[in-house]
C-alpha cells in the first residue's frame, strides 16, 4: 500500500505546505497558500473540491468562508485593476501554446520575466519613486518591502496575503496546481517559488495601483459579517436526509443470496457512477456478476504513445505513477504512413495560418471548405462525426492495444494483480471469462471532455489500464506467482480488456488472444452489451428529456457527434452517495446512476490494509467529484466556469468569460443545470455507506488524520451497516456512533 | 454573395439550436439571427441608397441587441455600448457620404450614382466619408478597439459577426468601386489604411494567448488586407477574399471549443540556407505557374506585382514548412505538390474572376514609391519572421523590441470596462 501512503502524504502537502519554513515570511505566505485548491489544465481536468482550503473548519463554517472569501457581489475598484494587470501578465506567462510569439525572457521565471518587461509597460505609470520596488529581484524581499510600503499591519500579513489570492481566485488555482501538482513545470524548478513570485507580482501592482489597498482588511471583516448561509444550510441538510433515508432503508432490505451458481462471465468496472446504471441492466441481462474497483485498476502507470510521443500519467492524481507503458508498438506500416502524412499537412497548414502574410491566401484557398464542412457539421453531425472519428482512427490507430509489458519488472506485475484482485473481494470462484472494463467518453469540439473521462486515470481513458491487467493477469508465470498469494485462477479463465463509452453506452471489447472455446462467450456477450446499451441510452435520454426516449438510442448518438452540443452527457451529476460493500447490497435496487459502488467484502480484510486504502483514495477523489458538483451547483459564477456560450479558452490551460476574467475554475453550467435556471444537480454532501463491522471502521478513521478531519468536520456524512444488518449506524461529528433507524 | 450569406446564416443557426440549449434568450438569438439574414440580404441587393442606408442601420442595430446577450453582465453591456457608439458614428458617415452626393446629383439609385460624372470636389469628400464608415465598420485602427473588446458575446454571435457585418467596410468599398478607381489618391490610402491595419492585426494575432481574440486579431488582419487589395484596384480579389474569410472565420469561431486539443507544431524552426533557397525558387516557379493559369494577374510593373510577391512568399513558406523534417528524395514530389496547391489557387481565382468580369471590377493601378515602401518593408517583415528560429539564437533581446512587445500587448487588449475584473461580476442570467 505504498500508493495510499504517498497519497496521504501529497494532499497534507497541498493543504498545509510541506517545506519546512525557515522563515516567518515563508510560513506565512505558504499559510495563506494553504487556502487555495489546485485546479488541473484542461486536457487533464480532475474534479477538486474548491474548498479543499478549508477542510480544516467544520463544513458550516467553512461555507461561511466560501461566503466571504469567494461570493463577495463586489470588490474595490482599483482592486479590479490590479487584476485586470494580473490577469493580462498571468495569460501571457502560463500560455501553452496559443500564441506564436511568446513571452520573451519566460524561462526566467515568473518574477524575472514580468519584471523584465513591466519597466516599458507604459499603462502603469511607473514614477522614480515606486520604481525602487523594482530593484528587488527576490520575491520574499519585495512582499515585505510592500507589504510595509502599504502599511499593512505585522499581525494581519497572513490575512492580506490570503486577501491578495483570494480577491483573484481562478488563477491562484492554477497556480497551485503548478506549484504543488505538476512536476512537469518547463519553467520553475521549485514550486514555492513560484508561489511567491506570483504574491510578489500581485502586491507590487497592488503598490503601483491601490497604495490605499489597506482598506480591504476591513472590506473582508464586514463581507464576513454579512454572510448567510441559513438558506444553503437547510437546502443541503434537507436533500441529505432525504436522500439518504431512503437509501438506507432501501439496502436494509436487502438479503444476501447465498451460494449461487458460477456466473457466465465476471465484469470488472469503475466505481464511477455511470457504471452503476449499465452493471444494473447488464445483470438482468444474463447470469453475470459485476464488480467494481477504481478504474485505473490498481496501475500506477504512465502511458506513452510512441506514435505521437505524447506522455500521460493514467491513474488518480494522488498517486505518483511509477511504471511506464509503451503503447502503439505494434502499429500496421499504413497507420504510421497515414499518421507521418497528417503530421506534414498540419504543420504546413499551421505554418501558413500562424505566419505574418501567408493567413491571407491561407483564408481564400480552403475558405470555402471550411464553409461547406461547417455546414454539413451543423446539419449533419452525424456524418461528419463518422467522418472525423474515421479520420482520427485512420492517423492514430488505436495505439491502446498495442503494448509491451517488459517495461514493468515480472514481481511488481504480480505485486499489482495481488492487490487488485484483493481490493475487489475476487479471490476464489472465478468465472471462464473476466471482462476488465475501462471508460472514457467520445465528444467534440467540448473544451471540458476530459471532465467526463476516468477520473481515477487523471480525466484520460481508462481502457489503456484494463488492457494491461489483462495483460499482466493472462500471464502463466503470475497465475503461478499469484497462488503463493492464496489466489487461485483456473486455467481455463481468461482475462479480456473492454472500454465502455460514457457517452454512447457502447462497449468496445478487445478480443485479440482469446482462445477458441471462449469464442462463444464472447459473442453472446457482445450480443448482450449491444442490448444494454439500448436500454440504457433510452433511460439516460429521458434525462435529457422525456419525449425522447423512446428513440433514445438516436439522440444519444447525435450527442456524441454533434459539434454545437454543450451537453453531451451529465457525467456524474447528482451523485450523492459511496457504497463500499458487496454487490448482494445494492444489486435489487435502482440507484439511478446516483451511487459510486465498490467492491468490498470485509472478512477477506483481515488487516484492514483493503478498506484504508479504498477510504483514502477513492473515497477522496469520490469526494472531491462530489464537492466540486455541490459547490458549482450552488454558485456557478463562484465556484463554478458559468455558460459555455461566452467561455474563452486561454493558453490552453483553462476558460476565461468573454473579453478576459479570472480563470474560471470548476464546472460549467451545462454540467450541473438544465436551464440558466433549473438545476440538474441536487447539492448534497456524498453519503458514505460501509458494509463492514463498525470497529474495525473506527480504527481505522482513527488513525488516519485526513478522515479525521473529513468526517468529524462532515464534509461526508458515514453511515455503517454491521453484517447481517443487526443495526445501521451513523457518525456524528465527536466521532460517535448514533444508532440509526 | 447571397449563396455565402444564406450558408453562414444557416449553419450558425442550426450551431445555436443545439449550443444555447436550454439557455433562457435562445429564442431571441433565433429570431435576431434571422432578422439579421434578411437584412442583410436586403443590403447586398439594394439600389436605392436611402434604403441602403436604412438596411445598413438596422443590420447593425440587430447585432448590438445580439451582443447583448445577459444584460446582468456589466462587461458584455460595455461590449455592446462600445459597439453601438462605433456603429453610429459610422452611420453618421455614411450619411454624410450619401447626403454629399445626393446633395450635388439629385440621385437615390446607387448604380446611376456610379456612372454620374462627379467632379473632384464632390469625390473626394464623398469618398473619403465613405472610407471612414468602411473603416468603423470593418474595425480598421483606430476603430479597431469594439472588435477585439467584442468577445463578451456568445459564440455563434461571434462567428455571425466576424464572418457576417465586419466584412460591410469591405462591401461597401467594392459596392462603390467605380467612385474609388476614377481618384488614384483616394485608392492610395485607402491602400495605406489597409496596410496598417494588416500589419497591427496579423502582428497583434501572433501574440495572443486566448483563442477568440486571437481569431478576433486575425479578423482584424484579414479586414485591413481586404481593404488593401481594394486599394490596389483589385476590387473583385477582394470580394472573394470577404467570401473565403467569411466561411473561413465562421468556422473557426464555431470550432473553438476544440481549441485546447490542437496539437501546435513548433513552426520557429531553423532552416538552412539551402532549404530557404530551394523553397523560394518554388516560390518564383509557382507564382510564373499562378499568372500562366490565372490569366487575369499579369507581370507588370503595377500594383499586379504585390500578388505576385504575395504568392511568391505564400509558396516559399508552404514549400519550407513541407520540406523540414522530410527526406531529400521527397523534396520534388513536394515542389510539386506546392506548385500543384499554387495552381488551383490560380484556377480558383481565374473561375470567380471570370464570373465577377462584367463589373470591371479589376484595374492594376499604377505603381507609386509608396506602393515600393511598403512592399520591401512587407517582404523583410516576413523574412525576418520565418528565420525568427535563428535570429533568436541572439541571446540578448534589444529593448527596443521588448518595448515594442510590452506596447503591442497593450494595444490588442480589450477596453477595460469590458474586462470582467471582478469574478463575481460575470452573470449568466
Amino acid at each position: 500500500m505504498k500508493a495510499v501512503n504517498h497519497s496521504a502524504e501529497l494532499q497534507s502537502k497541498a493543504l498545509t505546505g510541506s517545506t519546512i519554513a525557515w522563515n516567518p515570511l515563508q510560513q506565512l505566505i505558504e499559510q495563506s497558500w494553504s487556502k487555495i485548491p489546485p485546479f488541473w489544465p484542461l486536457t487533464q481536468l480532475v474534479a477538486v473540491n474548491p474548498m479543499m482550503g478549508f477542510e480544516d473548519l467544520p463544513f458550516d463554517d467553512a461555507l461561511q468562508q466560501a461566503q466571504a472569501y469567494f461570493q463577495q457581489a463586489d470588490l474595490p475598484q482599483p482592486m479590479q485593476n490590479v487584476n485586470r494587470e494580473t490577469i493580462k501578465w498571468s495569460q501571457t506567462y502560463f500560455d501553452e501554446g496559443v500564441a506564436t510569439i511568446k513571452m520573451p525572457y519566460r524561462e526566467r521565471g515568473f518574477l524575472n520575466a514580468i519584471l523584465t518587461l513591466l519597466p516599458f509597460d507604459k499603462d502603469l505609470n511607473l514614477n522614480n519613486s515606486k520604481s525602487r520596488l523594482f530593484l528587488q529581484k527576490n520575491p520574499l524581499a519585495i512582499i515585505a518591502e510592500c507589504l510595509f510600503y502599504l502599511g499593512i499591519p505585522t499581525q494581519n500579513y497572513q490575512q492580506f496575503l490570503t486577501l491578495m489570492l483570494t480577491t483573484l481566485p481562478g488563477w491562484a488555482t492554477h497556480i497551485q496546481y503548478r506549484a504543488s501538482w505538476d512536476d512537469s513545470d518547463q519553467y520553475c524548478t521549485q514550486g514555492s517559488i513560484l508561489k511567491e513570485d506570483y504574491l510578489a507580482l500581485r502586491l507590487m501592482l497592488t503598490c503601483l495601483l491601490y497604495p490605499e489597498a489597506k482598506v480591504l482588511l476591513i472590506w473582508h471583516d464586514v463581507t464576513h459579517a454579512n454572510t448567510d448561509i441559513e438558506s444553503t444550510k437547510q437546502r443541503l441538510f434537507q436533500a441529505e436526509q432525504a436522500y439518504t433515508k431512503q437509501l438506507l432503508s432501501q439496502i436494509s432490505q436487502q438479503q444476501r443470496n447465498n451460494k449461487q451458481q458460477l456466473p457466465v462471465a465476471q465484469f470488472i468496472f469503475c466505481i464511477d457512477v455511470r457504471s452503476e446504471r449499465f452493471r444494473r441492466l447488464l445483470e438482468v441481462q444474463g447470469n453475470y456478476e459485476t464488480f467494481a474497483c477504481a478504474g485505473f485498476f490498481n496501475l500506477p502507470i504512465v502511458v506513452e504513445n510512441s506514435l505521437s510521443d505524447e506522455v500521460h500519467p493514467s491513474c488518480p492524481v494522488l498517486i505518483k505513477p511509477s511504471e511506464k507503458v509503451i503503447a502503439g508498438s505494434g502499429l500496421t506500416i499504413t497507420t504510421r504512413l497515414y499518421s507521418s502524412l497528417s503530421r506534414i499537412v498540419n504543420r504546413a497548414y499551421q505554418s501558413l495560418k500562424y505566419g505574418l502574410v501567408t493567413p491571407f491566401a491561407l483564408a481564400e484557398l480552403t475558405g470555402f471548405v471550411k464553409g461547406l464542412f461547417m455546414a454539413l457539421r451543423s446539419f449533419s453531425p452525424k456524418i461528419t462525426g463518422l467522418v472525423i472519428t474515421g479520420l482520427t482512427t485512420a492517423t492514430s490507430g488505436k495505439p491502446s492495444v498495442h503494448f509491451s509489458l517488459d517495461s514493468i519488472p515480472l514481481s511488481q506485475q504480480l505485486t499489482y494483480a495481488a492487490e487488485a484482485l484483493k481490493l475487489l473481494g475476487l479471490t476464489s470462484n472465478f468465472a471462464s471469462t473476466i471482462v476488465l472494463c475501462g471508460h472514457g467518453s467520445s465528444v467534440q469540439n467540448n473544451p471540458y471532455d476530459s471532465l467526463l473521462n476516468c477520473g481515477a486515470c487523471g480525466g484520460r481513458h481508462s481502457g489503456v489500464n484494463a488492457e494491461v491487467l489483462a495483460a499482466i493477469l493472462n500471464q502463466v508465470v503470475i497465475r503461478h506467482g499469484l497462488i503463493e498469494h492464496d489466489i487461485k485462477i483456473p486455467q481455463t479463465t481468461h482475462f479480456i480488456a473492454a472500454e465502455h463509452n460514457t457517452l454512447t453506452d457502447q462497449v468496445e471489447v478487445n478480443d485479440r488472444g482469446l482462445p477458441k472455446s471462449h469464442q462463444h462467450i464472447l459473442s453472446q456477450l457482445r450480443r448482450d452489451l449491444q442490448q444494454v446499451s439500448l436500454l440504457s441510452c433510452a433511460q439516460r435520454a429521458s434525462q435529457f428529456d422525456t419525449k425522447i426516449a423512446e428513440n433514445g438510442e438516436r439522440d444519444i448518438k447525435i450527442r456524441a457527434y454533434d459539434w454545437a452540443e454543450v451537453r453531451p452527457e451529465w457525467g456524474l451529476a447528482r451523485n450523492a452517495a459511496f457504497v463500499i460493500g458487496p454487490r448482494w447490497l445494492t444489486k435489487n435496487i435502482d440507484l439511478q446512476g446516483r451511487c459510486f459502488l465498490h467492491s468490498y467484502d470485509w472478512q477477506q480484510d483481515t488487516s484492514n490494509d483493503v478498506l484504508t486504502t479504498i477510504l483514502l483514495a477513492p473515497m477522496i477523489v469520490a469526494q472531491w467529484i462530489n464537492a466540486q458538483y455541490l459547490f458549482s451547483t450552488l454558485d456557478n459564477v463562484a465556484f463554478g466556469s458559468g455558460s459555455k456560450v461566452t467561455q474563452n479558452i486561454t493558453g490552453k490551460v483553462g476558460i476565461m468569460q468573454g473579453n478576459a476574467s479570472d480563470l474560471m475554475h470548476g464546472l460549467p453550467l451545462q454540467s450541473v443545470f438544465k436551464t440558466d435556471t433549473d438545476p440538474f444537480h441536487e447539492p448534497m454532501r456524498l453519503s458514505i455507506v460501509v458494509y463492514a463491522p463498525k470497529d474495525k471502521l473506527m480504527s481505522i478513521i482513527k488513525n488516519q488524520p485526513v478522515l479525521n478531519k473529513l468526517f468529524s468536520n462532515q464534509w461526508l456524512h458515514l453511515n455503517c451497516f454491521e453484517p447481517d444488518f443487526s443495526s445501521c449506524f451513523n457518525l456524528k461529528e465527536d466521532l460517535t456512533w448514533q444508532s440509526v433507524h | 454573395m447571397m449563396a455565402v450569406i444564406t450558408l453562414i446564416s444557416a449553419s450558425v443557426f442550426s450551431f445555436s439550436r443545439r449550443y444555447l440549449a436550454g439557455d433562457s434568450k435562445q429564442r431571441y438569438q433565433l429570431c435576431h439571427l434571422v432578422a439579421i439574414s434578411f437584412s442583410l440580404y436586403l443590403l447586398v441587393c439594394i439600389d436605392n441608397f436611402i434604403l441602403f442606408l436604412f438596411a445598413w442601420f438596422i443590420s447593425n442595430s440587430l447585432l448590438t441587441r445580439m451582443m447583448l446577450h445577459k444584460s446582468n453582465w456589466p462587461a458584455a453591456k460595455a461590449s455592446a455600448r462600445l459597439a453601438r457608439d462605433n456603429f453610429m458614428i459610422g452611420f453618421i458617415f455614411l450619411t454624410a457620404a450619401f447626403l454629399c452626393l445626393n446633395f450635388y446629383t439629385g440621385l437615390v439609385s446607387i448604380q446611376s450614382l456610379l456612372i454620374y460624372p462627379l467632379p473632384i470636389t464632390i469625390l473626394l469628400p464623398s469618398g473619403l466619408l465613405l472610407l471612414l464608415a468602411a473603416m468603423t465598420q470593418s474595425a480598421l485602427w483606430p476603430f479597431h478597439r469594439w472588435l477585439i473588446s467584442s468577445l463578451n458575446s456568445p459564440t455563434p454571435v461571434s462567428a455571425m459577426m466576424h464572418a457576417g457585418l465586419v466584412n460591410g467596410g469591405g462591401f461597401l468599398l467594392i459596392r462603390f468601386a467605380p467612385l474609388f478607381l476614377q481618384q488614384q489618391q483616394l485608392l492610395l490610402m485607402v491602400f495605406l489604411v489597409g496596410l496598417l491595419t494588416t500589419v497591427l492585426g496579423t502582428s497583434w494575432k501572433l501574440m495572443q494567448a486566448d483563442v477568440k481574440r486571437m481569431l478576433a486579431c486575425s479578423t482584424l488582419g484579414q479586414m485591413g488586407f481586404m481593404i488593401l487589395q481594394c486599394g490596389l484596384g483589385f476590387f473583385s480579389l477582394a470580394l472573394m477574399h470577404l467570401c473565403g474569410h467569411a466561411c473561413f472565420k465562421a468556422y473557426l469561431f464555431l470550432a473553438s471549443g476544440s481549441a485546447s486539443k490542437e496539437k501546435r507544431v513548433d513552426s520557429a524552426r531553423v532552416a538552412s540556407f539551402t532549404s530557404i533557397l530551394v523553397a523560394l525558387s518554388c516560390g518564383v516557379v509557382a507564382s510564373y505557374l499562378f499568372v500562366k493559369f490565372n490569366q487575369r494577374i499579369t507581370f507588370s510593373l503595377d500594383t499586379n506585382l504585390f500578388v505576385i510577391a504575395l504568392i511568391i512568399m505564400f509558396a516559399t513558406q508552404l514549400m519550407l514548412s513541407l520540406s523540414s523534417n522530410t527526406n531529400h528524395f521527397m523534396i520534388p514530389i513536394l515542389f510539386i505538390i506546392t506548385l500543384a496547391i499554387v495552381i488551383g489557387y490560380g484556377l480558383m481565382l481565374n473561375v470567380m474572376e471570370t464570373y465577377l468580369l462584367p463589373l470591371n471590377l479589376l484595374q492594376p493601378q499604377p505603381l507609386t514609391a509608396i506602393h515600393l515602401i511598403a512592399l520591401i518593408i512587407l517582404v523583410m517583415a516576413w523574412l525576418c519572421f520565418i528565420n525568427r528560429a535563428s535570429i533568436k539564437l541572439f541571446q540578448r533581446q534589444p529593448q527596443w523590441l521588448l518595448k515594442l512587445y510590452v506596447y503591442m500587448l497593450n494595444a490588442s487588449q480589450p477596453d477595460p470596462r469590458t474586462v470582467t475584473l471582478h469574478r463575481n461580476q460575470y452573470q449568466y442570467r
